[in-house]
């Protein structure tokens, strides 16, 4: 590993600039580019070198736990649709594969653009009432599954723009990876945006978009 | 669960982060890794690293930059006891590494964020042009 480095070096270093700083900002850089840590790099020393408590075999020392200690905590978007469900799938099984816990998000959209007549005002609203009903009960549900397989779950039921909320959620439970699905990120609907998108673009955290279709 | 795993990287920093989470991932699936490393080909092809742009010096083709930046992360997963494959290819970096994700049958990209948010974002970079075109799974890694 270390001999591929430092090969690249010469390389870099006879570029014509002549300039320290393009040099330094490489060497700076490499670690990072190679996904070195610095512990690796103690790894990489002679035997002789490292405390004589270490001088066990090397994986028993340095073995990790078997878990990334990365995406402590997922939440996964459904809207109770198909290409959801297998997003939802995707999250629960990497979840138990991480050691993570799971946040479950179910975004309904509240009533639509506000009708002229207070009648179907009414109807809009009641509708939506419904929704959130139906919302959380799929939620729980789907919660109650992941956490038969041993997993620390919690549902959040809102309503709203299901990509701003998504992100939102995501913030206060301090969510590593989002996980959703690939809904409309092909094909005629690319260009509209759809919900992966947005998400993709606006969070803060790392992002699965789990190809359902 | 995911049996074969695609990194994308072009050496900066951003994909380093790429390059560590991809790791690590293909080891607890136990997944083989593919380090894809495309460069960018014809007149305007330049190498990217952090911080500045600049030409290739005389001599120096970026093909084999790509292969020797893409065998040290090989030669670097290895070491942690994961399989791993190079894989370069000079053209558009978003067609090329969707064209050796279908090939290699990856079912997992993963990609840096980098240009995802901010102005780039409505230029298109190379994660959006990933997330939209991908025949798999794609995981955008939050790098900045």
């Amino acid at each position: 590993m270390l001999e591929a480095m430092t090969d690249q070096l010469p390389q870099i270093r006879h570029q014509p600039t002549g300039s320290g700083s393009l040099c330094r900002t490489i060497l700076r850089a490499l670690p990072t580019w190679f996904g070195i840590e610095q512990d690796r790099l103690e790894q990489d020393r002679p035997e002789q070198d490292r405390p004589a408590a270490q001088s066990a075999p090397l994986q028993s020392v340095r073995r990790r736990p078997g878990r990334l200690d990365m995406y402590k905590s997922l939440l996964v978007a459904t809207d109770g649709s198909e290409t959801a469900a297998e997003a939802v799938r995707v999250a629960t099984e990497l979840a138990v594969v991480l050691g993570a816990r799971l946040h479950i998000a179910n975004v309904y959209s509240s009533s639509n653009p506000a009708p002229v007549y207070a009648g179907e005002m009414t109807m809009a609203y009641l509708e939506s009432l419904e929704r959130g009903k139906f919302a959380t009960a799929e939620t729980e549900a789907l919660a109650e599954r992941a956490r038969a397989m041993g997993l620390s779950a919690q549902p959040h039921v809102v309503a709203g723009n299901v990509a701003e909320r998504i992100v939102e959620i995501a913030e206060e439970q301090h969510v590593e990876l989002i996980v959703v699905g690939n809904k409309g990120m092909r094909g005629l609907k690319r260009v509209l945006g759809s919900v992966p998108n947005a998400v993709a673009h606006s969070a803060k955290c790392a992002v699965l978009i789990v190809n359902t279709t | 669960m995911y049996k074969s795993v695609l990194v994308a990287t072009d050496g900066s920093e951003t994909a380093g982060q790429a390059v560590r989470v991809a790791i690590e991932l293909a080891k607890l699936c136990g997944a083989k890794l593919h380090v894809a490393n495309v460069y960018r080909t014809g007149e305007g092809a330049i190498m990217r690293a952090p911080g500045l742009t600049m030409g290739l010096p005389e001599g120096i083709d970026a093909g084999s930059v790509a292969a020797t930046r893409a065998e040290s992360v090989v030669a670097h997963a290895r070491t942690l006891g994961v399989k791993a494959k190079a894989n370069v290819a000079g053209g558009d970096p978003v067609e090329q590494i969707v064209a050796i994700a279908a090939e290699q049958k990856a079912d997992l990209i993963i990609v840096g964020n980098k240009g995802m948010r901010g102005l780039k974002r409505v230029l298109g970079s190379v994660p959006n042009g990933v997330a939209h075109k991908a025949p798999c799974a794609v995981l955008i890694v939050n790098t900045t």
